[in-house]
Order: C-alpha cells, then structure tokens, then sequence
C-alpha cells in the first residue's frame, strides 16, 4: 500500500472518500440545475440532494431542527454571520485562549469600534479552560470556545464548560472536531455551532455553515435572492432561506453529502498516537505541543526543534522524506500566545483517518533523523 | 374540480411536504407556483388528483407551514 504522507489535514484533510469526487462530477457532467429558484427536475434533484446534506449535518451536530442550519462557504462566513449578527454591543465576550483568526479578528474589529469588550477565559498551560476559574460577568454576551485547537489539539470539555458559564449564550467553533468527535449540540446546551465542511467532514473546500438555536437571535450577513417570498425586499423569516442568499456551492454540497454518506473508519488507533507522543517526547532535540490530558487530545500536535525554526523544520520534512505539513502561526497568534510559541510558531502535524500504524511510525523515524 | 396546490414558505418545506404526502399515499407533484396565486418565484405542490376529507384533515394534521389553495 503507497504510504500517505500528507500530514496537513487541520488545512483541509485529503485525501477525500472517493465518492467525494463522484459525486461532484456526477453533479456537473449530469444533473445540473440550481437550488430553489425554479420547479424543473434538476432543480428539484439539486434540493433533494442539499436537504439530504442538511440532515446529515443535524446528525452529526447533535441537533434535531436541520433547518436551524445555515450553509455558508466556510466557518470563517459562519462565525462572521453569527458575531455580526447577534446584538452584541455595549457588552463583553469572552473567549478561550486557542481562537482563530476566524473569531479573533470580527471580534477586534468590533472592539476596534468601540462595541464590545473581549476577555480570555482562564485557561492551564495547555490550553485547557480551567473551569475552576471561570467568571461570567452579567454583561457576557456571548461565550466563544475553540471546541479542538488547530495547533495542539487539544479538545475542551464542552459538556462541563456548559454547565459552569450557567445561562450566557455560548458559540463553539468546531472547524476542527466535527466529524471526528461525537458532537452532540443541544444535549450540551449550546447555543450556536460554527463548522466547516472540508477537514473532519472530509467534504470539499467551499462548504461550511453554522447551526444555531434561536437563529431568530442573529441577522443575516449577506441579503439577496432566496427564491422564496420573492415579492418582498427584506429577507424572507423563514429557515434556512434568512441566511442563504445568492446560489450556494451546489457542487460542494453534493460532495459534502458524498462524504457524510461515506465517512472513513479511522486506520490508526488512539493507542498508535499516544506511542508516537510519547516517543516524540523522548526524543531531546524536539519540544511537543500536545493536550497534557491524553483524553482532550484530538488528531493534530504541533512541535519545534530547538536549533531549526518551524518553517527550516516543514521544509525538511518535506523536502527529505515527502513529510508535507504546516509551519508557522497557523491564523492562531492567541493560540500561540498562549503557548509561548509566538512569535516563531510550530510545525504543525495534522492526521487524517486514513493514515496507518504504519504512516506514523515513518513520522517518527522522520523525526529521529532530524533530531 | 378545482386544482388543488399546497404553498410553502421554501424549498426545504416542499421536500418535507412531498416526502409527508408519500407517506400519507397521496398523490402530488412539484410545480412552480401558480402565478395566478404568487409571483413566486419558487416551487409548491399540486395534489393530484385534489383530496377531500379524510385526507385534507391528515394533511392539516402534519401542522406544515403551508396553505391549501383550490384554483379553478
């Protein structure tokens, strides 16, 4: 079997299901036709096929009203659709400590306007809330967690976290446990869930979206046509129409649906990568990021080298052993900053499902080279 | 008889309806929305052929975000 060696699957995973591909091509070479904006057969055939994907999605979210999800290009439209269009002014927002720049910068532009507050959530070395620590303001409007960092892994304990912020709304970001965790939303008691399609999904770039629980609570980002109440000049209230205008990524859609429809068993077992962390940790030249709970470790760690920066790091990985992965701030300077790993950064190792005992082992031999 | 439609407020809510009418066995089919009815620019279903009780209270029943419309 070719060993797969592409170890940047937090940048988006491949490779995909092969029903991913077919699917897409099979939507342009012989379907055709839009989503909602006419009765003809195709267009029907395209709708069929995106509420299917909507449904799929509410299952793995956890959540029971598919139509409370909106689909967006990305998480990154997602998360600006929810932080835009919640009323957030004049309060405060507290944040974990790993966000991405996907959530920290309409955040700052809003505080940049003068509209709200930002504060971190006490957090330990790795990244962990402490939830022994945490305060809740009365002013707290919304309360953003990181569900899965996208430098260390680590995973929150969102069901505990719930529990101890008490009654302030609560958006997770999920862009990078969706799909590899069992997600289970309004059991949690969240609020608001923003995802993207293309990494633990294993769907195409281009799709994302949000779920949200009293979506009447958020203002649409973009305005447009719906195909539906289309007499009217303001947005139709119905869902999911209120945050879908202009034609979606219909060809995305259909891989995305592709890929719910045909998700991976995972190749590796949680034992083959807590023996690659441990090995990795008794090897002197390298510094591991990692979750310090074995427990709250997802697929990805980062790491530096203590005489090559990240980037020399990446490109030797690739460059010698075909080892292709992501060095640098990964769009997470807080993340890094909190890690005191800013402004240099790590080189980031980000698995997929497919990825074998055997895929795992080369990395280390890898990292024993260049050690 | 009059030519019976089921409106509904988006193209989700048509699939929901059509896949609860398949399960009711009656019968239907996507059409564009009558412009006799809406300038809508989406989609409804036309019951064909148009039911009477039992079956109008059953559709009724499924509490849809719809409305029946007769149209000569």
């Amino acid at each position: 079997m070719k060993r797969l060696t592409y170890f940047d699957n937090s940048a988006t995973s491949f490779p995909k299901p092969p029903a991913v591909a077919a699917a897409i091509s099979h939507y342009l070479t012989e379907i055709g036709g839009s989503y909602g904006r006419s009765a003809n057969t195709r267009t029907f055939t395209v709708a069929r096929t995106i509420e299917q994907c909507r449904d799929a999605l509410a299952q793995e979210l956890g959540v029971s009203q598919a139509e409370n999800i909106g689909f967006t290009a990305n998480a990154t439209q997602a998360a600006n659709t929810v932080i835009n269009g919640l009323d957030l002014e004049g309060g405060r927002v507290l944040i974990s400590p790993m966000e991405h720049n996907a959530i920290a910068r309409p955040l700052e532009a809003l505080r940049l306007a003068g509209k709200i507050t930002v504060e971190p959530l006490p957090a330990h070395p790795d990244g962990t809330i402490d939830c022994d620590r945490i305060h809740v303001p009365e002013d707290t409007r919304l309360v953003i967690i990181n569900h899965q960092s996208n430098v260390n892994g680590v995973t929150q304990p969102l069901e505990t976290l719930r529990k101890t912020i008490h009654s302030a709304p609560v958006m997770i970001d999920a862009s990078q446990s969706l799909g590899k965790h069992n997600f289970l939303a309004e059991q949690w008691g969240l609020d608001f869930v923003v995802f993207t399609g293309h990494k633990g999904l294993m769907g195409p770039t281009g799709t994302g979206g949000f779920w949200a629980k009293n979506p009447e609570r958020i203002s649409p980002l973009l305005l447009g046509g719906t195909g539906s109440n289309s007499e009217h000049l303001s947005m139709p209230d119905s869902l999911p129409d209120r945050f879908e205008a202009g034609t979606p990524n219909i060809a995305g859609l259909f891989g995305l649906e592709a890929a719910l429809a045909n998700k991976p068993e995972q190749a590796y077992t949680q034992s083959n990568l807590h023996e690659l962390l441990a090995a990795i940790r008794d090897i002197p030249a390298f510094q591991l990021y990692a979750a310090t709970n074995p427990r709250q470790q997802g697929s990805l760690f980062s790491l530096t080298h203590e005489s090559m920066d990240s980037g020399e790091l990446a490109w030797k990985l690739d460059s010698l052993f075909g080892i292709e992965t992501r060095s640098g701030l990964h769009c997470a300077p807080l993340a890094h900053q909190h890690l005191g790993t800013a402004p240099s950064g790590t080189c980031r190792i980000s698995l997929s499902p497919y990825h074998t005992a055997d895929d795992l082992g080369y990395l280390l031999e890898a990292f024993q080279e260049l050690a | 008889m009059a030519r019976q439609f089921l409106l509904l407020e988006n193209t989700r809510a048509v699939i929901q309806a059509e896949n609860h009418l398949k399960e009711l066995n009656i019968p239907c089919r996507v059409m564009p929305v009558p412009r006799a009815i809406s300038s809508e620019c989406g989609m409804c279903l036309e019951i064909t052929p148009p039911v009477k009780e039992p079956q109008l209270e059953k559709i009724k029943a499924l509490a849809l975000p719809s409305t029946i419309v007769a149209l000569d």
